[in-house]
């Protein structure tokens, strides 16, 4: 058989299969009369089909989407045979099964007689109060009177105790596969859309939310040749609301069951009280989406809780118009794309011109993430593509760019101040730079920021802002094409710009390639950020000299950009250079020279050499007093600081003093949340080491709340996630530690990707969280997944990895695997001890476990070695 | 089972959930490690056959799994790959098995397999494993992903949710491929038959 007529086969096959008897011989007739034997070949797969309903037809529930699977792993979805009867009603036969249970087709014979469907609910729900909720209902659901809707009848349970509903039995297909099967253009497409809007403002009027509209639950018939959609299910979803957590995500595992395409962003994040009519309208415009385009407005490639809550709660959908065309899939997805053009009896050009417009502004206004910003009501969605197929001009607008540019920088949590467009598109660019994902980063932003402040006091600064005015102008159109705005897209158009326009004007060139090179590192494109730094430093040098403050920025930015590319040494050469050349012209007290200093100890910081950073911490703090006076805020961050490069130092006791004394200043000197969270993170540690663990915890779990609140999904939440996880553990208290060292390596992964070290430390975590509650097997590949995250980030010459690979030595010695363990321990140890010194705490514990290693393995010789390394008791207690 | 073994195996499950690029190369390491392991499994079965003892290989690589991979710490998707990598073993180790009892003229010394309950490709009836692949092999040239479908779900007792994961296509997809195959297949099996 070739493989068009395969196809053709197979698509005939799986459309006629879910329809009744009737409708199939009608539906073959019509798509196969002219091809006998087509018709034939047809027929003799679908007697053979084992699944066909030949009862009846009715996709109810069969229809609903496959991804409703209602159980996993065990087999069989059927959960046996179908029982005789359920309550009063005699079962007839299997009418689909879904997310949500079984659909049968039962007989009612009291007190009258009458064909029924019977929605039985397969979950462990709470069945008095989900019938309970029903009973309440019920009178406002009798008052539902609309051809359109399906009338719920009845609610009870069955002997185990399961609840089900009862409903008008319909015979019909699921709106999309039945608009696909005739053949529907557009407009009959719409037609029939409006029909259902139809039933749907008849039951808001009565008072009746539906919650949980999406294809499967509108079945069409045909009454005298006419297309008749009817609703089904309303009510239910209500009186299932109490469990709605339960019903539409399965938090204990984290994957989503049943169909959450179609909840709106306010169902999504778990806000039932967010629901009403707004929220139809939503699931309308999800409906009407797949119903034009033949595809969903979001792909939900994960079944992550997580991940969909916030796909639906951020994500823009594409334009229809734009979403039509998409072809990703390969080949069955082009071959699926050109199925759905021929459903739509149409071109993809005459399809996409049709879209575009009109219908992509009302079905955007539909589905917009605020209910404010929606259609009001489903009279009003109604009416506007009533004026669109009138040809008279349409409500809905698109999205200004502003509340675009401005949701953007909400997004990125920076305040805007209201005014120019320059000073919202610096602000979005600061927005950009904010992304940040490091403390580390962070701070090397703040810093940076001054300098931006300097920047603009410069005499290009207008030049510059009146290019980036320009820029975002450009791009405007290109931005309304698509979907978001995309900030990678912008910085490569000016970076573009800047190459191809300013040649004859390099200062103002270098300026800018300055500024963007910050925006690339902010970002995450660090990539990109250093030839940007490196070309506009060859200009400043060219212009200005080695020794200008100009060329000291590039080289500051430059270092920046090295830096947030993991690049330290480089890093380090640069900011040193910069920081030279400022001590020089500026010298002794200025901002600029705080700035490079900082950066440099950050730098110095990451790279373990701590004394040198420590005095530079101090003179900083020395700088901060005289600029500013003994009570600033600038002087509580130079403590803060000062105390942080203390601690990693070991001590301890300067440590809790400065930190005590910064938080104590920051609670009242109005440092921003952040600095406090900062403080609080870091003194959580240190009194976590001086075992006060009680007044270690309530830091612990402030410093969260805040960067929770401010800074959302953030490296610094994923870092306190992890420290509270880890914390946790050393009180012994494993379990309450697993979630938030699984959330830690979760935000980690996401914003770090696979090869980060700090992916690798959360992988680390992780596993030896699992290896205490003995989880051997997802602890020792967790193990494997951190070294390889390690060794493909900072390689193995880096302590980190030593770490890590001491971890696993050790984790494998306790579980007396000790020929694979010994190597490991020894290699760790050297690791630590060249990345470390050998007094280090880490190197001392690795010698620890060296000795005990050889204690256990009866090896006294290597042992006593070993422990020869050990430093004196009183030494090696760190306070 | 030797411990490098499981530790090879639970790596390179991760690897594939966590790479996407290397996938192929992946795959064929993963099915180097496992064809030793589930022959030898297979065999032990195999010399344990009665007459009356009756073959699930879904129940085989299941219990593959359990050896190889524990369940405690892995993931529905880690499991996915396990068992659409076995599936693909199981087949050919079956295959070669029924191949090679025929070639010893023992007729009747080798039982059915039973495919598992929820397949039932052929209503009522057990299916001549022999008779099934060639209906496969042949269905493959119309249908590959269906086909592949078929070998996941029957060899190796995936679910559709599974199935998707493992062919990177949605669920629906394989719904219909699913039924398309069973139909088809049925089909072939019955005219085989008469």
């Amino acid at each position: 058989m070739n493989p068009e007529r395969y196809a053709r086969l197979k698509e005939l096959v799986l459309t006629a299969r879910k329809l009744s008897p009737e409708a199939r011989t009608a539906y073959l007739e019509r798509e196969a009369g002219a091809d006998p034997s087509l018709r034939r070949d047809a027929e003799d797969l679908l007697a053979g089909d084992a699944d066909a309903p030949d009862l009846l037809a009715s996709g109810l529930m069969a229809g609903g989407s496959a991804s409703e699977v209602f159980s996993r792993g065990s087999g069989s979805l059927r959960a046996g045979p179908p029982p005789e009867r359920i309550g009063p009603y005699h079962i007839v036969g299997i009418l689909g099964e879904g997310g949500m249970g079984v659909v049968y087709h039962a007989r009612q014979t009291e007190p009258i007689q009458r064909e029924v469907a019977l929605k039985l609910v397969r979950r462990g729900l709470d069945t008095e109060r989900v019938v309970a909720r029903f009973e309440s209902e019920r009178q406002a659901l009798a008052l539902m009177d609309h051809p359109g809707i399906a009338r719920v009848l009845d609610a009870g349970a069955d002997e185990r105790g399961l609840p089900y509903f009862v409903m008008e039995l319909v015979h019909g297909m699921p709106l999309v596969a039945y608009a696909d099967s005739r053949r529907l253009n557009l407009q009959g497409r719409l037609q029939l859309f409006l029909d259902v809007c139809r039933a749907v403002q008849h039951a808001h009027q009565k008072g009746i939310i539906h919650r949980d509209l999406k294809p499967s639950n509108v079945l069409v018939t045909e009454q005298d040749g006419k297309p008749q959609p009817k609703v089904i299910d309303f009510g239910i979803a209500k009186a299932l609301e109490e469990t709605a957590s339960e019903r539409s995500l399965l938090t204990q595992e984290g994957q989503i069951l049943g169909t959450p395409e179609y909840m709106s962003p306010e169902q999504a994040s778990g806000r039932p009280e967010g629901v009403d009519t707004r929220t139809d309208v939503y699931s309308l415009g999800v409906l009407l989406y797949e119903l034009l385009t033949g595809e969903r407005p979001y792909r939900l490639r994960t079944a992550a809780l997580r991940e969909i809550q916030q796909v639906i709660a951020e994500k823009e959908p594409d334009r229809p118009s734009i979403a039509v065309a998409r072809r990703d899939g390969g080949a069955s997805d082009s071959a699926g794309a050109d199925a759905r053009l021929a459903a739509r009896g149409t071109t993809l050009d005459r399809l996409r011109r049709q879209l575009a417009g009109d219908l992509d502004n009302i079905l955007l206004m539909s589905l917009r993430k605020e209910p404010d910003r929606r259609y009001s009501s489903v009279e009003q969605f109604a009416e506007d593509l009533r004026r669109h197929l009138d040809g008279l001009p349409v409500r809905a607008r698109k999205d200004t760019f502003t509340y675009r540019a401005g949701k953007f920088v909400r997004r990125n949590r920076v305040p805007v101040a209201a005014g120019a467009a320059a000073a919202l598109l610096l602000a979005a660019l600061a927005g950009i730079m904010a992304v940040q994902s490091a403390r580390i980063a962070q701070q090397r932003d703040r810093a940076l920021a001054a300098e931006s402040r300097a920047e603009q006091k410069a005499t290009t600064a207008r030049r510059v802002s009146d290019f980036l005015v320009d820029l975002f102008s450009v791009a405007d159109p290109q931005v309304a094409q698509g979907d978001t705005i995309s900030a990678r897209h912008l910085l490569d158009k000016g970076a573009e710009k800047i190459h191809r326009e300013l040649t004859g004007e390099p200062e103002i060139q270098a300026a800018l390639m300055t500024t963007m090179s910050r925006a690339y590192s902010g970002i995450g494109i660090p990539g990109r950020a250093v030839p940007l730094a490196d070309s506009a430093l060859a200009t400043r040098i060219r212009l200005h000299g080695e020794e200008s403050l100009e060329t000291a920025e590039s080289r500051v930015v430059l270092g920046a950009a090295h830096a947030s590319l993991g690049e330290m040494a480089e890093a380090e050469r640069a900011y040193r250079r910069g920081l030279e050349i400022r001590r020089k012209l500026l010298g002794p007290d200025h901002e600029l020279i705080v700035e490079a200093a900082s950066l440099l100890a950050l730098e110095l910081q990451t790279e373990a050499h701590f004394p040198e950073a420590e005095t530079l911490y101090r003179e900083v703090l020395a700088m901060m007093r005289r600029l500013h006076g003994e009570n600033a805020r600038e002087v509580t961050g130079a403590l803060s600081n000062l105390g942080g490069i203390c601690h990693a130092q070991g001590k301890i006791a300067e440590a809790d003093s400065l930190l005590t004394l910064a938080l104590a200043r920051a609670r009242t000197d109005g440092s921003p949340p952040i600095a406090l969270a900062d403080i609080l993170a870091e003194l959580a540690v240190v009194l976590k080491n001086q075992k006060r663990l009680d007044e270690a915890e309530p830091c612990y779990r402030e410093a969260l709340e805040i960067r929770e609140r401010i800074l959302g999904e953030h490296a610094l939440t994923a870092q306190s996630y992890n420290n509270l996880g880890v914390f946790l553990r050393t009180r012994g208290d494993e379990k309450a530690a697993l979630p938030h060292l699984r959330r830690a390596l979760e935000i980690y992964r996401r914003i770090k990707g696979e090869n980060h070290p700090d992916v690798a430390i959360a992988w680390t975590n992780l596993a030896r969280t699992l290896s205490a509650l003995k989880q051997d097997i997802e602890a020792e590949s967790t193990y494997l997944a951190a070294l390889r995250s390690a060794d493909n980030s900072v390689g193995r010459e880096y302590w980190v990895y030593s770490q890590i690979e001491h971890n696993y030595g050790a984790f494998l010695c306790d579980r007396r695997r000790y020929r694979e363990a010994e190597p490991l321990l020894l290699r760790s140890y050297e690791g630590l001890k060249k990345g470390l010194g050998s007094d280090a705490r880490r190197t001392q514990m690795a010698v620890e476990k060296i000795v005990d290693f050889y204690v256990k393995t009866g090896r006294p010789a290597q042992a006593s070695r070993y422990r020869a390394l050990l430093a004196p008791p009183t030494a090696a207690v760190k306070e | 089972m030797s411990t490098e073994i499981r530790t090879q195996i639970t790596s390179l499950l991760r690897e594939l959930e966590i790479e996407s690029t290397n996938r192929r190369a992946t795959t064929e390491r993963l099915l180097e490690a496992l064809y030793p392991e589930l022959r030898r499994l297979a065999a032990a079965l195999f010399r344990q056959e009665r007459a009356s003892h009756t073959l699930e290989p879904t129940a085989l690589v299941h219990e593959a799994y359990i050896r190889l991979v524990d369940q405690d710490g892995a993931d529905w998707k880690n499991r996915a790959h396990f068992l659409g990598v076995s599936a693909r073993i199981m087949r050919q180790v079956l295959v070669d098995h029924a191949r090679h009892r025929l070639a010893e003229k023992r007729g009747g010394g080798w039982e059915r397999v039973t495919l598992s309950d929820a397949v039932e490709l052929a209503r009522g009836d057990d299916v001549d494993l022999l008779d099934l692949e060639d209906a496969l092999e042949r269905f493959a040239t119309v249908d590959p992903r269906a086909a592949r479908v078929v070998e996941l779900r029957v060899f190796g007792g995936l679910t559709v949710e599974e199935t998707a994961h493992v062919l990177e296509v949605a669920a629906r997809t394989v719904d219909g491929d699913w039924a398309m195959a069973r139909m088809w297949l049925g089909k072939e099996l019955r005219e085989d038959s008469t």
